[in-house]
């Protein structure tokens, strides 16, 4: 009980502090323009890589059309926002995203998730494919060239702010009943049906959920850099996505956060490589996957209610003895 | 029906060079069940490498064909030995990861050597139109099949004849029981991969003359295409490989000659979610149901 | 007399060309200890898989009582015959590899519980409830069956007999009244087949559940089973008590491949 209000505390003094710490700098203007336009992404990637690994890690369903679902999002908030500039706007155009997010994410789902391994993933690619070649072919969309001018909205705290949302989200939903069966279900679909899980919906629970998350990231990045066009969210968009999920640890949260900032960090610096930026980046990412396969964080979870219970333990036997 | 004959003579040239790329996915697929992401990438090199062959040392189509070949043959070998070898006993997402940086490389480093511009292919086969009842064949087409069906038919009779066909099959059937009746299973991975990337080579140089243009992102898209065909096809097979290919290219076509041709990439990949969806393991392949 | 738990009835599976199961039928009533022997390729998987619902049958029927009725699994999924009173083990041992041990008993209680998705999320004291009675639900199993100092460890990283253990308690934990345990002292030494008879007899009897067992041991299928259904070539060849069975010819040719005389 006293753990349990501990963890949370600190958790809440650890991401208030967070805040504080941006805030100061913004007042302070050593986060300028760039620093924030950095630190923005990050936190979106962060939103976009921890609701792909609760797809990928938890649930163990190989997905590579998470760009689709975050375009969803981004052209929700793009085409709503531009007649309803308002921040109550800018909600409604998320949840609406969200709504429809979740409806395609059920087709899609329903069919595919029967399929397997790569296979899955070709099929979420091409899902994607389709709803990025379907904006590219509409008229309210604006087709290729994508919209523009949309109202930034969407500010650095609001990012911070659903970053912290999202990963609170995930973290509880995979440290519950639903998620034991979720991870039961990666571990050995077969076995787990035999043992009463139903395999198919809570595969499905978790497809749709990170792809909710994922429309969440893309309403934000819409809002933000203020022009979206198709080309934002074809396969390398996905890929780039999985990348950070794969090298912060298949299946570890604390894996894709510190991925996500170590990534976003990397290329700010690389931008200062000019053309080479992108050929030092493709070797990192090969000496990284061959000197740690399981990426950064493996599977392990920083814990604060772990580490207080250990602590706690620990007290207690010293005590005694 | 004219338009449609066209079309569909258009759509198997196309479907020729999706193949030429298919077989290659297929084979590796089939052996070490990865994607092998930078498999466009290397068809993008062969159309470099036949380009410059071209231009500098003036060879020939044939000689610049073989060159390419082979380039490609110990690229990709060494794409294998580099990026792939070390994790032959990773998850395969690591791999797929791993393939993905290699196309990165590839892809980038082309750019940043010979910049991103697309460049004109040198014309060594002058091109010739022939029309028969209408329908208009160019020689470069005539070529495009020739070379893809002597290829394929090689290829098939090195899998199913030669003892290297034998050790592939085998150890794409059980590696690990190859490996204990004394099969080099390195060595038949880096022969899959070399013959894999000469195929690949080969549509670079075919690409080049048929649309005279090549560019270091153009492996990108027919890459994720062939890749499709190889699924659809059933990975592994390697007839299978050749027909999804032929379907995706004339679907392609068709979807162009009826005048979708914004939709002609969304087809494709409707048409692969539905093999997906009632033929998983594609129209050729055979699937094994899970032992209890 | 006990009453019929599960019957099974002319139950046929093909593949292909090949019949496994060829015209079988068995009843098992509450609370009896059986076994299903028979030479490898006998089709005694093949029938566990059909009677958990893994794998359905060409033809026949097989129910199995709940709630005073007769439920047909035939036809139906794993998860709905799982959650009509049927659990299993497996041969070649299938545990949540990476999760711990009471996480793979409590990924078992899943449906003995009811959790709301937005208390999940924003953690209500449901949740902690919730998540408390698991937990104690499978510390009692715990305890029970000797697994306490395993309980928090990953279930691969367990040696092979504890791991079977592992498997049976976590097919326990979905409450069955009937249990499929596909040869469950494979690959154990002596002393751990003893210890899996003593354990396989107390869940028997402190759990008011049938067992089915598949088997090889003949040891320990004689001093365990109260009746024997003998599988054949994909037919019931024999079923009677240890020693009816043991006397019958036919099971001694296909056993011991000999004539009956030499062998009695």
């Amino acid at each position: 009980m006293k753990i349990r209000w501990q963890t949370i505390a600190i958790w809440f003094v650890c991401m208030a502090a967070g805040y504080g710490i941006i805030y100061a700098g913004e007042m302070t203007g050593v986060v300028d323009t760039f620093i924030e336009n950095m630190l923005v992404m990050m936190g979106i990637n962060i939103i976009l890589a921890v609701s792909l690994n609760l797809i990928v890690g938890f649930s163990g369903q190989f997905s590579l059309g998470h760009a689709g679902f975050m375009a969803i999002g981004a052209y929700a908030t793009g085409i709503m926002t531009q007649t309803e500039s308002t921040f109550a706007g800018l909600i409604f155009s998320m949840i609406t995203g969200i709504v429809i997010t979740i409806v395609i994410a059920l087709i899609v789902g329903v069919p595919t998730l029967r399929l397997k391994g790569d296979y899955l993933a070709i099929a979420t690619m091409g899902a994607a494919e389709i709803i990025r070649l379907t904006a590219n072919n509409l008229k309210i969309t604006n087709g290729p060239a994508g919209l523009f001018n949309i109202p930034q909205l969407a500010t650095w705290p609001l990012v911070y702010i659903m970053m912290c949302l999202t990963i609170i989200i995930v973290a509880n939903f995979v440290h519950s009943k639903t998620g034991r069966a979720i991870r039961a279900v990666r571990n050995d679909e077969l076995a787990a049906t035999a043992m009463g899980i139903n395999a198919t919906k809570y595969k499905l629970m978790a497809f749709v959920m990170g792809a909710s998350l994922a429309a969440v990231g893309g309403s934000l990045y819409a809002s933000y850099l203020q022009s979206i066009a198709p080309s934002n969210f074809n396969i390398m968009e996905s890929v780039s996505i999985l990348i950070i999920v794969v090298l912060g640890g298949i299946g570890s949260i604390t894996g894709s956060v510190i991925a996500a900032v170590v990534l976003g960090a990397i290329d700010t610096v690389l931008q200062n490589f000019g053309s080479l930026r992108m050929v030092i980046y493709a070797v990192m990412l090969i000496v990284i996957m061959i000197a740690k396969p399981s990426g950064l964080m493996g599977r392990r979870e920083f814990s604060i209610g772990k580490w207080l219970a250990k602590r706690t333990a620990k007290k207690q036997a010293a005590a005694e003895s | 029906m004219q338009i449609f004959m066209q079309q569909l003579i258009n759509g198997l040239s196309l479907g020729s060079i999706y193949a030429l790329l298919a077989l290659g996915y297929t084979m590796i697929y089939g052996i070490i069940k990865i994607i092998h992401f930078a498999h466009g990438d290397v068809y993008m090199l062969g159309a470099f490498f036949g380009y410059y062959t071209i231009n500098v040392w003036h060879f020939n189509f044939i000689m610049a064909l073989f060159g390419s070949m082979i380039f490609c043959a110990l690229v990709g070998m060494l794409i294998e030995f580099v990026a792939y070898r070390p994790l032959r006993h990773s998850s395969r997402i690591a791999v797929l990861i791993t393939a993905i940086g290699v196309s990165y490389f590839l892809e980038n480093g082309m750019s940043v050597l010979f910049s991103g511009d697309t460049r004109d292919f040198p014309q060594v086969i002058k091109q010739v139109n022939y029309e028969w009842f209408g329908i208009r064949v160019t020689n470069i087409q005539l070529l495009i099949f020739a070379t893809t069906i002597i290829l394929m038919i090689i290829l098939q009779l090195i899998v199913k004849k030669t003892k290297m066909g034998r050790a592939m099959r085998a150890a794409a059937a059980d590696p690990v029981a190859a490996e204990l009746m004394g099969i080099n299973i390195n060595g038949t991975i880096s022969f899959v991969f070399a013959i894999g990337s000469a195929m690949a080579g080969a549509a670079g140089v075919l690409i080049g003359l048929y649309y005279n243009s090549i560019e270091p992102t153009m492996g990108l898209t027919p890459g994720i295409k062939a890749f499709v065909a190889a699924v659809v096809g059933g990975v592994g097979s390697i007839p299978g490989a050749a027909v999804g290919a032929v379907i995706i290219g004339c679907l392609e076509s068709l979807m162009q000659a009826i005048g979708f041709s914004a939709f002609k990439d969304a087809a494709v990949y409707v048409v692969l979610i539905i093999v997906l969806l009632f033929l998983p393991a594609g129209l050729f392949g055979n699937k094994q149901p899970e032992k209890v | 007399m006990a009453e019929k738990l599960l019957t099974v009835r002319n139950v046929t599976r093909q593949f292909g060309g090949l019949t496994a199961v060829n015209d079988v039928s068995m009843t098992i009533y509450d609370n009896e200890l059986v076994a299903l022997i028979g030479p490898n390729g006998a089709g005694k998987t093949t029938l566990f898989n059909m009677l958990s619902g893994l794998l359905p049958a060409t033809s026949g029927t097989i129910a199995i009582r709940h709630d005073g009725r007769f439920y047909k699994v035939s036809g139906k999924g794993a998860t709905s015959v799982a959650q009509h009173g049927i659990s299993r083990t497996f041969q070649n041992i299938r545990l949540f590899g990476d999760m711990t041990v009471r996480e793979n008993i409590m990924a078992a209680l899943n449906n003995q519980f009811k959790e709301s998705f937005w208390g999940t999320i924003i953690r209500t004291p449901h949740y902690y409830r919730t998540e408390r009675e698991m937990n104690d639900a499978a510390q009692k199993l715990i305890d029970r069956y000797h697994l306490t100092a395993v309980a928090d460890s990953p279930a691969n990283k367990l040696p092979y007999g504890m791991q079977r253990r592992v498997e049976i308690v976590r097919a326990l934990a979905t409450k069955p009244k009937i249990i499929f345990l596909d040869e469950p002292a494979a690959g154990m030494n002596p002393e751990e087949t003893a210890e899996l008879t003593t354990m396989i007899r107390q869940l028997r009897d402190e759990n008011n559940l049938a067992v089915l067992l598949i088997e090889h041991d003949m040891s320990l299928v004689m001093s365990l089973a109260e009746r024997i259904y003998v599988l054949d070539q994909g037919e019931v060849l024999a079923s009677g008590t240890p020693k009816e069975v043991s006397q019958n010819p036919a099971v001694v040719k296909a056993y011991l491949g000999g004539d009956a005389n030499a062998a009695g």
